[in-house]
């Protein structure tokens, strides 16, 4: 009986303890939803896409709260956790859709999706979203991440990268990104 | 060029704001003297002027915040029934309570006994004056032994003090109280009871402000508390972008703030118009919302970049 009232004790301070994790977890995604939603967005380029990352990034931390004990690696790892799924769903969208990419390759340049299509509206859009595409990782993450307000410290711990590689990276993703855009062609 | 040039890292480092006191005097006073790494820093600042205004246009997109909200917290509520199921089931084995589930009768009778209790404790702990009541009358049969306790601090937990302490007693003499056949699972019924009350109110307070706000209710209360809290939110938000607009955002992104905002600002005028003519118009409730969140939202756009800037800073 004994056992079993300790049982019940110990289950019972682990409840509150997630009581209080809950109060973090309301704080974590109120302050870091939006900057989640964009870069996934930025990735995918699909709202609705964006969405389902974002949604799986704050449940993988809601399991994994109690990992993240530096409330300074928070958004890091939240970012972190988002760009890799963002990059895999765009790997599974690619596998699943076999038959796209193939027109895409046979058109040489890469077109955007159907879906993508359908959410883009605007021919800036289609042209920022192609010339990110076109970046090189880890210069597109860095150069999304700084557009997004990051410091290089959240990038470095982000992308797991030296906080002084950041600098270079974001120079020459965006000098890529010009390149790309077209409108100034000609800078060296 | 000279022998000292600085890395084009450092330089976007330094245009970022982002390099550290010494090294950035280190690095005006190169630039004092070297003429291709000013014409480096001027081109990383105008590439910086130009992809970032172009990607501010179309990453900057607005964020469904309340709806992401619903979907995660619905998550979480499955997650956590499941969990909950597991808790009652180890609360019951740490009790010795499996035996029960292989005998559905008896468990039936003990689901109809518990629902007793706990309706039981409910009147207790809800309603204070009644508890008084049954600790008055065991001391009227008891003569003056428990008498004297009601000189301690009548708070609520003494209620719990009252329903355990008999029995510590009834060694002395037999109680006829009523109380007694169930108070050797009350600690237990009573540490249920608090566990359920605090961590359930903390929990659902985020979800139930989310189902009100986005789950559409129909009726009329909510919505209106709803109301008040998007207006209090965009209070706050406008007095911090009315501060800082200024100097956060450009001639160019000023303008298309403005108009977006007079625009949200209009439809939210017009839908509240709708709204007071015909408060079941759930059509026009809905656009108001949504307004509502649209104005947050670009409201937000503009606050969170003060907030980048006032990092910076």
């Amino acid at each position: 009986m004994f056992q079993g009232v300790k049982t019940l004790v110990d289950v019972m301070s682990g409840q509150t303890a997630a009581a209080q994790e809950d109060i973090v977890f309301d704080e974590a995604f109120t302050l870091h939803n939006r900057t989640v939603f964009r870069a996934a967005c930025a990735i995918v380029h699909d709202a609705g896409l964006a969405e389902d990352i974002t949604q799986e990034t704050f449940i993988k931390l809601y399991h994994n709260m109690e990992s993240i004990t530096d409330e300074e690696m928070l958004k890091p790892w939240l970012i972190r956790v988002a760009l890799n799924l963002a990059k895999n769903t765009i790997r599974g969208n690619s596998r699943a859709n076999a038959r796209e990419e193939s027109y895409v390759k046979l058109h040489g340049d890469r077109e955007e999706f159907t879906a993508e299509k359908e959410y883009e509206q605007s021919e800036t859009a289609k042209e920022v979203n192609l010339a990110l595409d076109k970046i090189k990782e880890p210069l597109r993450s860095c150069l999304i991440l700084k557009q997004q307000g990051l410091s290089y410290k959240e990038i470095a711990d982000s992308l797991s990268l030296k906080e002084t590689s950041v600098g270079t990276y974001i120079a020459r993703g965006k000098r890529e990104f010009v390149r790309f855009y077209g409108k100034i062609g000609g800078v060296s | 060029m000279n022998g000292k040039c600085f890395d084009i890292g450092v330089l976007q480092t330094f245009v970022d704001g982002e390099l550290g006191s010494s090294k950035s005097e280190e690095l005006v006073r190169h630039l004092s003297v070297c003429d291709d790494c000013t014409v480096l820093v001027a081109e990383l600042e105008s590439e910086n002027d130009l992809a970032f205004s172009a990607m501010d246009q179309e990453l900057n997109v607005l964020v469904p915040t309340e709806r992401l909200r619903t979907k995660v917290f619905a998550s979480i509520n499955e997650i956590e029934s499941g969990k909950s199921a597991g808790f009652w089931a180890s609360v019951s084995a740490a009790l010795g309570l499996n035996g029960l589930a292989a005998r559905p009768g008896i468990a039936a009778f003990a689901a109809v006994l518990m629902f007793v209790a706990f309706a039981a404790i409910g009147l207790k702990v809800f309603s204070p004056v009644e508890p008084v009541q049954v600790a008055v009358n065991p001391t009227e049969e008891d003569t003056v032994e428990i008498v004297d306790p009601p000189a301690d601090p009548p708070t609520s937990t003494a209620n719990e003090n009252i329903d355990i302490d008999p029995p510590s007693r009834t060694g002395d003499t037999v109680i006829p109280n009523p109380s007694s056949p169930t108070s050797v699972q009350a600690p237990v019924r009573a540490m249920r009871a608090s566990y359920r009350e605090t961590p359930r109110r903390t929990r659902r307070t985020p979800r139930r402000a989310v189902s009100t706000t986005a789950a559409s209710p129909p009726a009329p209360s909510p919505n209106l508390a709803a109301e008040d809290s998007y207006l209090r939110t965009i209070a706050t938000l406008s007095r911090t972008v009315d501060e800082n607009k200024d100097f956060v955002l450009r001639p160019k992104e000023r303008v298309s703030f403005e108009r977006d905002l007079a625009v949200v600002n209009d439809a939210i005028k017009k839908m509240k118009g709708e709204v007071r003519k015909n408060p079941r118009n759930t059509a026009a409730r809905e656009v108001l919302r949504s307004s509502y969140k649209s104005k947050i939202d670009l409201l937000n756009s503009v606050a969170e970049r003060a907030d980048t800037v006032a990092t910076l800073d």
